[in-house]
């Protein structure tokens, strides 16, 4: 291995774990009486373990599932501006827990919401691979996840739409923001397996996804199975962001961003975005959330809302950057 | 799947290709056969499916009849990385999708003979540094690739696709964009290779060129194989003729031949 590269590599995966690890912390001693380790009483233990610590976890795999879903499908379409919302998971996560919160059946038991935002980033994931099948070039793929995020976006809609009750359209509208806040234990329980599993089959993909970057015959005649390949991309994008949305909503620009902040440092392999992008989605994600509760004026702002303010002036930066770089 | 290539001197080849395009024919009764040690120029002119019988013999492309072997075997009933260092393609399309360093996209090359989580080991590095000398590339070696001329980039490819260190070299007009000097440098490489028990099988539009290097030339016309053999005995006027549509002239200069096209074929003037 060439020292220069492996340092590059190294550095930036050193410094984002690094990252995840202080944002980790920080969010498990912030609590709502400021920072620190909980008191011994039995209710600090519990409020630490029922409250704090399924919230960092949850961060912390959220962000890690966007990240890196994002920088598997920058790769794979070859297309900077790809991120996980663009085969239609999150349209559908989203879908399958505003019909739960529409129907009542959210109110009925307690995983009821996650459990119909799984189904719906399930039925979204069958129909993206129905219809853009493993064969199809990328363009069928993105075509089909816009068709399908569109779709899920006007029913989302019509169930606002026809809410009958004002605190039901509020609470859809709260849920679409995204948030951690009051996720237990169970949500971890629900969650985190499959996001880990998703994040693992991702992981698989870096060196196709390098040879990837010479075009799809290239990377053939080099070794890569396409179809395998595609069903590795969609099946992992589909598990970490779908239990990821089905648990905290959908969490804007993190999967967009996160990987266009560190691929410079990466000297744009796609193989080598993948781990970073992991963990600096979970410390950006995190660090949010920590953010959020530290400043006040901030504390009835939603997560989801916060990642799209720092996201949106974030590609103005991009664009201002781009064009001194294309003058210069 | 097949996970060796049990014999070193195994042969390519194309047996009986049939390839449609919609309705009609790309490819017609193609039959080739490549030896290791073999330098092949494919010739033709546009769209007389040079490209495509390039990607069939490197088993990318489907086919409506027959079948590409690699010793007595379908390229299919290879598992892929197999035949990915056995079997080295280097497209006409010289699109790199991220700004890498050139070193990088030279070490792609080394992809196949990699595990799975493995950097590049020393004999890999080696190998890169080797194949980028060969094309003249150590120096833009740490600049991103966006930075290099069109013939720059074309010879890191190059690299990339040597790097490989298959025993077949299958590459789409690598030679177009690149200045007189690395043309030929190239082509020598390739001899070189080709010495090696190695086979070199590439497109070309410079006859001349192709006459010059290759043991056997290919001509194609609209699908189907015209002439296939030693450079003296297929560049006639009469198969330039029908294969381009031109009045050539077929000489020798110093004792290298020379393909000289005089004029386009009019219906009128028919072949010299």
């Amino acid at each position: 291995m060439s020292p220069r590269i492996w340092d590059g590599f190294n550095t930036v995966t050193a410094a984002t774990a690094a990252a995840a690890c202080l944002a980790f912390v920080a969010s498990l001693m912030l609590g709502s009486d400021g920072f620190g380790l909980p008191h011994t009483t039995d209710v600090a233990q519990l409020v630490f373990w029922e409250i704090r610590f399924p919230r960092a976890v949850l961060g912390f795999f959220t962000g890690a599932a966007l990240g890196l879903s994002g920088a598997v499908l920058q790769g794979y379409l070859r297309n900077p501006l790809a991120e996980p919302g663009l085969l239609g998971m999150t349209g559908g996560a989203s879908l399958g827990a505003v019909i739960a919160i529409h129907s009542g059946l959210s109110g009925s038991f307690a995983l009821a919401l996650p459990l119909a935002g799984l189904l719906g980033a399930g039925v979204a994931t069958l129909v993206i691979v129905a219809l853009a099948g493993s064969h199809s070039s990328t363009t069928t793929l993105i075509l089909a996840g816009v068709a399908i995020s569109s779709l899920a976006g006007a029913l989302t809609s019509l169930a606002l739409n026809l809410s009958a009750n004002p605190f039901a359209a509020t609470e859809i509208m709260f849920w679409l923001m995204g948030s951690l806040t009051d996720r237990s234990l169970l949500h971890v329980w629900l969650a985190t397996p499959l996001i880990i599993v998703g994040l693992a089959m991702l992981l698989t993909t870096a060196r196709d996804l390098d040879a990837l970057s010479l075009g799809e015959e290239v990377a053939t005649n080099l070794g890569v199975d396409p179809v395998g390949l595609r069903f590795k991309v969609i099946a992992g994008a589909a598990l970490a962001v779908g239990a990821a949305t089905a648990v905290t909503g959908a969490i804007a620009f993190v999967g967009l961003m996160v990987p266009h902040f560190l691929r410079r440092a990466v000297a744009e392999q796609p193989g080598r975005l993948l781990l970073p992008s992991l963990l600096g989605g979970g410390a950006f994600v995190l660090a949010v959330d920590v953010a959020l509760r530290l400043l006040s004026p901030l504390a009835d702002v939603r997560l989801g809302v916060l990642t799209a303010l720092i996201g949106a002036p974030f590609f103005l930066w991009l664009v201002v950057k781009k064009r001194w770089d294309d003058v210069s | 799947m097949r996970d060796t290539v049990t014999n070193k001197s195994a042969r390519l080849r194309a047996d009986q290709i049939f390839v449609h395009r919609g309705h009609s024919a790309v490819l017609s009764n193609i039959n080739v056969d490549i030896a290791p040690g073999e330098f092949v120029a494919v010739v033709g002119a546009n769209g007389s499916g040079k490209s495509t019988l390039l990607k069939t013999l490197a088993g990318l492309q489907n086919v409506h009849k027959g079948q590409v072997l690699l010793g007595d075997v379908a390229l299919s009933s290879y598992e892929r990385r197999t035949l990915a260092k056995s079997i080295a393609y280097l497209p006409q399309d010289r699109t790199v999708h991220w700004n890498m360093t050139c070193e990088r996209v030279v070490a792609l090359g080394r992809l196949p003979h990699r595990n799975f989580v493995a950097g590049d080991s020393a004999t890999d590095a080696n190998i890169i540094t080797e194949a980028m000398e060969r094309m003249d590339v150590v120096r833009f070696a740490q600049r991103p690739i966006a930075t290099l001329s069109g013939g720059e980039k074309a010879r890191v490819l190059i690299a990339r696709t040597l790097a490989q260190q298959a025993t077949f070299i299958i590459a789409d007009e690598p030679t177009a964009g690149l200045d007189y000097v690395h043309t030929l440098q190239f082509c020598d490489e390739l001899r070189r290779i080709a010495s090696q028990r190695r086979a070199i099988i590439i497109a070309l539009h410079d006859l001349s060129i192709a006459a010059r290097y290759a043991d056997r030339i290919v001509i194609l016309r609209r699908g189907a194989c015209i002439a296939n053999g030693p450079p003296a005995q297929v560049l006639s006027t009469g198969n330039l003729a029908a294969a381009f549509d031109i009045n050539s002239i077929v000489t020798e200069v110093n004792g290298m031949p020379v393909v000289l096209a005089a004029s386009p074929l009019t219906s009128e003037s028919g072949s010299l």
